[in-house]
């Protein structure tokens, strides 16, 4: 799976965000999940927290997985959610690298907040939950079998694990 | 999602195992299929082949996802092996390692990057072969 951690917290994200923005929040459901930041619970407290916070929220889009191109551009097109996005001035992921680049290619005139830093592949497991095996060339790390914890990488980096919004941990079923 | 992965030639795999000997072969399901390189369709051609060269094949496990080392560990598996090839990027070959750490585990895909999106980001070299 994917490794990511956040960059921004949820402070700093607010501070991208206009009084009149229409904001959708977009998760995925894979790799994002099993690190913590991503999936039903996260998403729906960021957006919680938005609306109490007094900003618009216009849609809330679970997406199974969002490096899968086509599944992004159905959002986009499908007649259901075709309005929204249209509609919409600005989307926050709660996704990997891959996911969102692939929102920036598919979602041209929507700010797309660049909120994740992701650092490489990792396995998860209930025990462990998930850590940081095959790291990317650009993090310095080299390869383990067992794995780096997530929290020491964040603290190490300046990341933050998720979710935005305290509370509301992400399981993996 | 995320690993992409290419296959590595069945002669550089066979060159890591002894005549004959009890071979496992466990395969994820998810990236590897997408990129072709691996999946139940693959792992049998593999088993078939092996078989044909004089290898035991002791098992054929296919994984939902191999980088979630708890289908890995709770796969029903013989134990008769004394190798195990590993359809699956870097991860998934890292969670069988985790299971089977006194036996030799041998990659069949080799991970290049993640998927299209990420074309320039690579993993780091080095993630120790069998």
């Amino acid at each position: 799976m994917v490794v990511s951690l956040l960059k921004l917290t949820y402070n700093e994200l607010v501070e991208q965000l206009n009084d009149d923005d229409r904001i959708v929040v977009w998760t995925c459901n894979d790799c994002v999940r099993y690190c913590g930041l991503g999936g039903r619970d996260p998403l729906d407290a960021l957006a919680d927290r938005l609306e109490a916070d007094g900003y618009n929220v216009i849609h809330r889009e679970l997406c199974g997985i969002s490096c899968n191109r086509g599944l992004v551009r159905n959002r986009q097109t499908h007649p259901a959610t075709k309005p929204i996005y249209q509609d919409a001035t600005v989307i926050i992921p709660l996704v990997c690298r891959e996911g969102l680049e692939t929102l920036a290619f598919v979602f041209k005139k929507q700010r797309i907040i660049d909120t994740v830093e992701t650092l490489g592949l990792g396995v998860y497991s209930e025990e462990t939950g998930m850590r940081l095996n095959v790291p990317l060339e650009e993090t310095g790390l080299e390869p383990s079998i067992d794995g780096y914890d997530l929290a020491e990488l964040a603290e190490q980096r300046g990341l933050h694990t998720g979710p935005f919004v305290a509370g509301q941990k992400a399981k993996a079923k | 999602m995320g690993a992409q992965t290419e296959a590595v030639p069945y002669e550089e795999i066979v060159a890591q195992l002894e005549p004959g000997e009890k071979v496992a072969l466990v395969t994820c399901n998810t990236c590897v299929r997408v990129c072709e390189t691996g999946g139940e369709a693959f792992m049998e051609e593999m088993a078939r082949r092996l078989r044909a060269d004089g290898f035991e094949v002791t098992d054929e496990v296919v994984t939902i996802t191999a980088c979630n080392r708890d289908y890995v560990f709770d796969a029903p598996m013989s134990g008769r092996q004394t190798a195990t090839i590993v359809l699956a990027c870097d991860v998934g070959w890292m969670a069988v390692v985790q299971r089977f750490r006194d036996r030799k585990c041998v990659k069949a895909c080799k991970t290049t990057g993640l998927m299209s999106s990420v074309p320039k980001s690579r993993p780091k070299a080095g993630a120790a072969a069998s």
